[in-house]
């Protein structure tokens, strides 16, 4: 078995529930979930890459969930109305095995558009900075600050503020600050 | 530091992943069906690459072949030479718009336009999409979009039933040279269709509003 096999099964074995729950993030749906962490680990392994170990290449399928899933918001407006109605509808899980928290932080991502889902997801779980969140999705750093200002304003609304971290950790200082234009 | 949201984040994922690892496949079926998966992927782009790398060497020695070509092969009689081209909606009844001559015509007014009658409509909200043009009520100059400033002046424009939105000022194309501003401050604004709605905005908003601009959205690619 060559050995990129055999970090594959151990990343379905040991990672793959987490991957789900990471991918479950930006879908807030569980089949979505499911999909898009498969096929994110499907693309990972297909391209010719050094995969030695478990840790690394998780790391290259939450990386390519993360794309996978901008894509998908930049394909089409329909996906964004889809995913928003099935945030919104009978898809949750279990109510009755979820807490308040997890129902009450579903209810808040699902407020969101899927940009600005994806950029507090990954400032506020994956801790990147704004540039690195910027680097991530292939925006600008300006698009990426006013997508947190607008998420973290939703968030707070539903959340309360106290689920929000204090003013300066969510816009971390860029410098310059000026790096917003982005042009057509 | 962020612990709470981060805390939920991660309760979220790790609900998820219990369910999902509840209902998943066993590893080994899975594994064998991605493999198979993979393998045909990884066939697939080596044949792509393949063909792409015969093709660049085919090309490689036509035009090699071409410039190293001897003179006597070349055909002594001229010929012609082939050239080888290569938002929220306002809540109140739809009413008539307001009077144009309420309001200040100028695109470039920086103060907030004093508007001497009552609102007779509710300002329509702009499609804030990148590249759109519209009009922005500017409403605050912030350091941060968490200061209390920041908040303060987001809380108002929620409580007018609109949508704030808080970014860097470059991001508006129009708004720093309308507004006499710096090109690097950040700003809390909302955005409107017309003119008429953005001054009407401002006027709604109060004093406390920046001036309004035409400006060009950027940042939201």
């Amino acid at each position: 078995m060559a050995a990129w096999e055999q970090v594959l099964e151990e990343v379905l074995r040991d990672r793959r529930s987490a991957l789900v729950g990471y991918a479950a993030l930006f879908t807030l749906d569980r089949g979505d979930a499911e999909d898009l962490a498969h096929d994110a680990i499907i693309r990972t392994f297909a391209k010719r890459r050094a995969l030695t170990d478990v840790f690394s290449a998780e790391g290259y399928v939450r990386a390519v969930i993360r794309t996978m899933y901008i894509d998908s918001t930049r394909r089409s407006v329909s996906w964004r109305a889809k995913v928003h109605l099935l945030a919104e509808t009978g898809h949750a899980p279990s109510p009755e095995r979820a807490t308040e928290a997890v129902l009450d932080v579903r209810a808040a991502l699902a407020g969101l558009a899927p940009r600005e889902r994806a950029v507090a997801v990954l400032r506020f779980f994956d801790d990147l900075t704004v540039p690195e969140i910027a680097h991530e999705l292939d925006l600008s750093t300006g698009a990426v600050k006013r997508y947190l200002s607008d998420a973290t304003a939703k968030l707070r609304s539903v959340l309360g503020p106290d689920a929000l971290p204090d003013e300066t950790s969510v816009v971390r200082p860029v410098t310059p600050v000026r790096t917003g234009r982005s042009e057509p | 530091m962020t612990a709470p949201l981060r805390d939920l984040l991660g309760e979220l994922a790790d609900h998820e992943a219990r369910i999902s690892a509840s209902s998943a496949p066993d590893a080994g079926t899975e594994a064998l069906h991605m493999r198979t998966r993979i393998r045909r992927l990884r066939a697939r782009r080596l044949a792509a690459v393949s063909v792409g790398a015969a093709a660049v060497v085919a090309v490689g020695i036509v035009t090699a072949n071409a410039v190293t070509a001897p003179p006597a092969l070349l055909p002594v009689a001229p010929e012609p030479s082939a050239s080888v081209t290569s938002s929220p909606s306002p809540s109140l009844p739809p009413s008539p718009s307001p009077s144009p001559s309420t309001v200040s015509p100028s695109p470039t007014a920086t103060p907030p336009v004093v508007v001497e009658t009552p609102p007779a409509a509710l300002p329509q909200a702009a499609d804030v999409t990148h590249g759109n043009e519209v009009w922005g009520t500017y409403v605050a100059v912030v350091d941060s979009f968490e200061s209390p400033t920041a908040l303060a002046a987001k809380e108002r424009i929620t409580e007018l039933g609109y949508q704030s939105s808080g970014g860097d000022i470059g991001c508006d194309q129009g708004a720093a040279e309308t507004l006499g501003l710096p090109q690097d401050v950040m700003v809390v604004a909302s955005y409107f269709a017309t003119e008429q709605d953005a001054a009407l905005f401002a006027q709604m908003y109060g004093p406390d509003a920046l001036g309004i601009a035409k400006v060009t959205l950027y940042c939201l690619d």
